[in-house]
């Protein structure tokens, strides 16, 4: 496999405070990778660091071969890096089916419709609801829209953040389910994750990070087997 | 209520409701109560009116001339100056457009003299039950109708208008779907303008105007936006239709010198009664 992202030595915050302090990470090309960590460690930070949301103060991050260190959103999306932001984010007042059409926002090609038609494939609930106002979904179908409106940005790494915050088990089951599907039609997954058994059931490879930089990665098999981590984050 | 006074009223109406639509846009999205609006009516209407003077260009022709050098200025001032402080306080915009009115209210003064000008067209008179309406009020209403229309399509229909609304409901969220938010804010403003310069040249045809009546279509904006409900078009209509009602009512009723007044005391008492206004919700549509 080729490394899809290579982070190195990232640093980055809000104003003042700084949240990043020198992380490294890299993501395989095809694969799904997660990342855990309490909260307030710098999860969310890095995602929205990465999609050019918060300035990067120094490190470099390198991408399909690119260098796409502290780009603005419009350019890291346009090299392949979406962006599924925590809590979803759709827009009120704009149907399913328009907070769809907007994850193509920046794209002209003819294959718009049929990926409109994947999405609504993967996703059978949205075609159903593709006129209603889409906060008024419930959580799990929010999830999937905003997964769907990520793939319609037409992604090479989809960032997801919080894939089952505030979810029922079996909608995340669902969204699971659908992540290995993505994932499996080529599109590589970075999923930040508090629940690390759902991150740890979905990804191959993990990256913990505390105190903005990655204390420990490796395979999942073998971290959940790690006793610092299952006392740490599994509460086993 | 006779006939006469309601269509007076609905002429009026129409008129005010264009004006506004474009004010209560720019406050909806960009959250900047914009206080150029008033000059970028009145700049609309010289603009028409020396255009007929010089070249003898009917007002309707030369309209969508105006609305596009005024969506011109209002993009370069937004994209140059305003952007500088979009995310301040609205006191911190609040200031700078006020500075901004300052400058080209003067420069029209100087520039146009403060003299009341009147664009003549006199295209004959029509009965309508009884009552009689000038068809150039009429066409200059329908006009203006229809360039609100055109605006809530723009909006709801078309990739841009995603854009403005999805700026308006969540920037950063905007911004991951490629949104280039500046650019958003510049073309919402320079749309404000641009209705603005366009309903100034329907009142041309309707009113007298000098540089001296910024003030008065501004507070007109401001108050079809408190009636009707800021954040939507359909609420800047209604809201438009109302206050050119009560001010045809209150002019029959109690005198044209109180009409403008009626108006106000509308807006007080929606201010504290209802505050969010009769189509007032949250979202842009």
């Amino acid at each position: 496999m080729s490394t899809l992202l290579a982070v190195e030595a990232l640093e980055s915050g809000y104003g003042d405070v700084q949240v990043l302090w020198g992380l490294d990470l890299t993501v395989e090309a095809g694969s799904i990778t997660c990342i855990v960590g309490s909260n307030g460690a710098g999860k969310t930070t890095f995602l929205r660091t990465l999609s050019g949301l918060v300035k990067t103060k120094s490190g470099s991050v390198r991408f399909a071969g690119a260098d796409v260190t502290g780009v603005e959103p419009d350019a890291a999306l346009a090299a392949g890096i979406v962006h599924v932001p925590e809590g979803r984010r759709l827009f009120k007042g704009l149907t399913v089916q328009d907070n769809l059409l907007l994850g193509a926002y920046t794209r002209h090609d003819d294959g718009i419709m049929s990926d409109l038609e994947f999405v609504y494939a993967t996703f059978p609930i949205l075609k159903e609801r593709r006129k209603q106002d889409a906060t008024t979904l419930s959580g799990g179908e929010q999830q999937m829209c905003a997964i769907g409106r990520g793939i319609m940005s037409r992604p090479k790494l989809l960032l997801i953040d919080e894939l089952s915050l505030g979810l029922a088990p079996k909608a995340v089951d669902r969204l699971s389910a659908a992540l290995v599907d993505i994932n499996a039609g080529g599109i590589t997954i970075l999923l930040v994750e508090q629940d690390v058994m759902t991150a740890f059931d979905l990804a191959a490879t993990a990256f913990v990070v505390d105190m903005g930089r990655v204390v420990k990665f490796g395979a999942t098999a073998d971290l959940a087997d790690d006793p610092a981590i299952r006392e740490a984050y599994m509460g086993l | 209520m006779d006939v006469q006074t309601l269509l007076n009223g609905l002429v009026l109406g129409g008129l005010y409701a264009c004006i506004a639509v474009g004010f209560s846009l720019v406050w909806g999205v960009l959250n900047i109560i914009n206080m150029l609006h008033g000059s970028f009516i009145i700049l609309g209407a010289y603009l028409a009116f020396f255009a007929h003077a010089a070249f003898g260009a009917h007002p309707f022709l030369s309209l969508p001339f105006i609305a596009a050098a005024l969506f011109g200025l209002g993009y370069v001032i937004q994209r140059g100056v305003i952007n500088r402080v979009v995310s301040s306080p609205v006191l911190i915009t609040l200031v700078l457009t006020f500075g901004l009115d300052m400058i080209l209210y003067n420069a029209m003064v100087l520039g146009f003299s403060a003299t009341p000008r009147r664009l003549a067209l006199d295209m004959g008179r029509i009965d309508i039950l009884g009552a009689t309406l000038p068809l150039d009020r009429i066409a200059a209403m329908a006009l203006a109708v229809a360039l609100t229309a055109m605006l809530f399509q723009v909006l709801r229909g078309s990739r841009i208008g995603r854009a403005i609304v999805a700026v308006r409901m969540d920037r950063d969220a905007a911004a991951l779907m490629g949104v280039r938010v500046p650019q958003i804010y510049a073309i919402t403003f320079g749309i404000g303008a641009c209705m603005a310069g366009a309903a100034g040249s329907l009142m041309s045809v309707v009113f007298p105007f000098s540089p001296a009546m910024t003030g008065l279509f501004l507070g007109k904006a401001f108050i079809v936006c408190v009636i009707g409900g800021l954040g939507s078009v359909p609420g800047a209509l209604v809201g438009g239709l109302a206050l050119g009602l009560i001010e045809s009512m209150a002019g029959a009723l109690i005198g044209p010198q109180e009409a403008v007044l009626a108006g106000f005391v509308v807006m007080l008492a929606l201010l504290i009664f209802k505050p969010t206004g009769l189509l007032g919700k949250a979202g842009y549509e």
